[in-house]
């Protein structure tokens, strides 16, 4: 993660944390409109696997990431934005009948997806207070490659899709809560050269899992 | 202990076979009379073998057979010298997979005037210095065989017989490495149609082309080649005037050959292919072709193929003479691993001489003297033409370099075959994704997509190099 990123995602927890009047997981007599920020640590699983799998030689990205949330906007919906980062670093390729061929030129990939989304939080359940929710919005995709080789001639790319997630989380210590979250997610490019276009893939989406932390006030 | 002398190089061609050369350059043949390379059928034994030769009319026997590769065997029948009609004959008997006669290729150059220009234009065209930057190494690692006239593989005097004129006498020959090649990446030579010592070019065309596959680059001298960190691996397969001249003289023979004495007989090309799939080359450079349909050399080629070995093969220059089909050059389109190359000048425009057809798969710089005059010739460190031009010269020498412009499909193809040896040094290791590599990242040129002047375009090293990222 970058630094301007973690940067981001600490101040975001710090200014949540900070007042002192937070509020109960969930009750419906709670007052409306709580907010919180979290942080996660977050693997992808890309769709693209055979492009991912032959460039970076995993098809799994891994990478850090935070958002705020606001809560209880009507009875149990929620509304967010998150960001996340994720790089890895493979080598160019060249793909021919479906066997790669490494050329020995590094390359970095970095990917920034950026969600807006708004779901429904369920009631606490058992002892623990376990709270489930369930969720669906759009993601908005950066994609950057390069390579200190071939300078020049970076490649950066946006496109958009959509993704649903679901998950669940428990109160950890007084404001804190620790959850984990499953989703899916699609964001398509439009006529892929480089290895997507050898393996005829074009979806830089995914099943992804994060673990979180959340701070509420 | 008494030391032993190595045994003195054998010279390979005999006087009966200087003949035939002295015959085909007589009358303007481009096979050699008395020669012709069959391939007899799976199963076929000796007997069966002797039966089939039984149809030439002069009955040689199984002993005229000199074999080149498993059932192909060039058979000497002097006495027969209408080799069209002696592999006619041997095409109908049963026991004969194909009969052609022994053709003499041609190296696919138009020679210029030898002079100096201070820049590689095709260098700068193809943006190789850039292409450079990501293969550091300049393909090390990788062997290119150039079968060819020679690029000489020694420093030395030689003692041959030559006619002087008047009489044949015995002439100090000295021949040497050209200092634009690092002798350390000279691969095992071999000869295969002048002696059994080192390769010597008597011609120069073979180490025009060799600069080009893989001159020594960024060392203060001459120029650069594309695959500067590859080995050459030279294979001479032609003979040329001088080579005519000496075999005479050692066989007695008076008089001088004509200028345009020589060629390069399939027997000897395929042998050299085979050798050089054989001996760890992973590129090969045919500068050479001819008009005639050989299943010999196509043989020889998906030999290579199947040892992972990629083929470059120049196209042609024929355009102007009726644009025939080049062979082995058209048998490229036939498998993935060999390409037909045409030629371009400074402007990126077809060369006038060529030729274009359905096998032309990509092009490269060739030069082009008409569009852009001496300039726009190619140049490499070359043997210095004054000391060996048959038409001035009674005694040459061969250890001298100087820069030298050809033009020809002949320059073209081993821009192709060094730009493969930089792949493969870089790990694509197979013929047919080297291929599809360089087609994938070539500048489309002419009509738009693949066309027979061009094939799929311009070759693009840098483009081809850097590969795929995931998305570009």
């Amino acid at each position: 993660m970058s630094r301007r990123l973690s940067a981001l995602v600490c101040a975001a927890v710090v200014w949540s944390a900070a007042p002192a009047w937070a509020q109960a997981p969930a009750a419906a007599s709670t007052p409306r409109f709580g907010v919180r920020a979290f942080g996660h640590f977050e693997w992808q699983t890309m769709a693209a696997k055979e492009t991912f799998d032959a460039v970076t030689g995993k098809s799994t990205l891994t990478g850090l990431g935070g958002g705020v949330e606001v809560q209880r906007i009507w009875r149990g919906i929620f509304a967010r934005t998150v960001i996340s980062r994720m790089s890895q670093s493979g080598q160019r390729v060249f793909v021919f009948d479906n066997t790669v061929f490494s050329l020995g030129v590094p390359l970095d990939i970095t990917m920034t997806p950026i969600e807006l989304a708004a779901g429904w939080r369920f009631r606490p359940i058992g002892a623990l207070g376990i709270v489930g929710y369930l969720g669906a919005g759009g993601v908005f995709l950066s994609y950057n490659e390069s390579s200190s080789s071939v300078a020049g001639e970076e490649v950066s790319e946006q496109m958009s899709g959509f993704l649903l997630f679901g998950g669940v989380e428990v109160p950890v210590w007084r404001f804190v809560t620790a959850g984990a979250e499953v989703g899916w997610r699609k964001a398509e490019v439009l006529n892929p050269g480089g290895a997507m276009g050898a393996f005829q893939e074009n979806d830089f989406g995914g099943v992804t899992m994060r673990v979180m932390v959340s701070i509420r006030r | 202990m008494n030391a032993q002398q190595p045994p003195a190089p054998q010279f390979l061609t005999s006087a009966a076979q200087l003949a035939a050369y002295t015959q085909a350059a007589t009358r303007d043949l481009n096979y050699l009379p008395g020669e012709v390379i069959v391939k007899f059928r799976v199963g076929v034994s000796v007997n069966q073998q002797a039966r089939a030769l039984s149809s030439v009319r002069s009955q040689p026997s199984t002993d005229r057979l000199q074999w080149i590769a498993d059932r192909t065997a060039r058979l000497m029948v002097p006495e027969d010298p209408d080799s069209i009609a002696v592999a006619a004959n041997l095409m109908r008997q049963p026991e004969v997979e194909y009969a052609q006669p022994n053709w003499l290729r041609q190296p696919s150059s138009v020679p210029n005037d030898t002079q100096y220009a201070a820049r590689q234009w095709n260098m700068t065209l193809l943006d190789m210095p850039r292409a450079w930057d990501i293969n550091t190494s300049g393909g090390a690692g990788v062997t290119v065989a150039v079968i060819d006239t020679g690029l000489t593989s020694v420093n030395a005097t030689y003692a041959f017989k030559t006619w002087n004129g008047t009489a044949i006498v015995t002439a100090q020959v000295p021949v040497g490495i050209n200092p634009d090649v690092d002798a350390s990446r000279l691969a095992a030579n071999r000869d295969f149609v002048f002696w059994t010592g080192p390769v010597i070019d008597f011609h120069g065309h073979g180490t025009h082309v060799s600069g080009t596959v893989a001159q020594s680059t960024n060392n203060n001298l001459g120029y650069a080649g594309v695959a500067f960190g590859a080995k050459i691996m030279p294979l001479k397969v032609c003979l040329s005037f001088w080579d005519i001249q000496i075999l005479q003289a050692e066989n007695g023979v008076t008089g001088y050959p004509s200028f345009n004495i020589g060629g390069c007989p399939t027997s000897a090309v395929i042998a050299a292919v085979r050798y050089a799939a054989d001996n760890g080359a992973k590129v090969i450079n045919l500068s050479l072709g001819g008009t005639d349909a050989s299943p010999a050399d196509q043989d020889a080629m998906n030999y290579a193929l199947a040892r992972g070995v990629f083929v470059a093969m120049s196209a042609g220059n024929e355009f102007e003479d009726g644009n025939p089909v080049t062979y082995p050059a058209s048998y490229g389109k036939l498998v993935a691993g060999a390409m037909a190359v045409g030629a371009v000048g400074r402007t990126q425009v077809r060369s006038y001489y060529s030729t274009t057809g359905d096998f032309v798969e990509i092009a490269a710089p060739g030069g082009d003297a008409r569009e852009g005059g001496s300039n726009g010739v190619i140049y490499q460190s070359g043997m210095l033409f004054s000391d060996y031009n048959p038409a001035v010269v009674i005694l040459p020498r061969f250890n001298r370099y100087s820069d030298v412009g050809f033009q020809g499909t002949s320059m073209a193809s081993p821009h192709v075959a060094g730009i493969a040896a930089l792949l493969m040094s870089q790990g694509v290791t197979s013929p047919a994704a080297v291929e599809a590599l360089i087609t994938a990242t070539a500048k489309d040129l002419g009509t738009a997509g693949r066309d027979n002047l061009y094939g799929a375009g311009l070759i693009q090293p840098r483009t081809a190099l850097r590969g795929f990222g995931v998305l570009r």
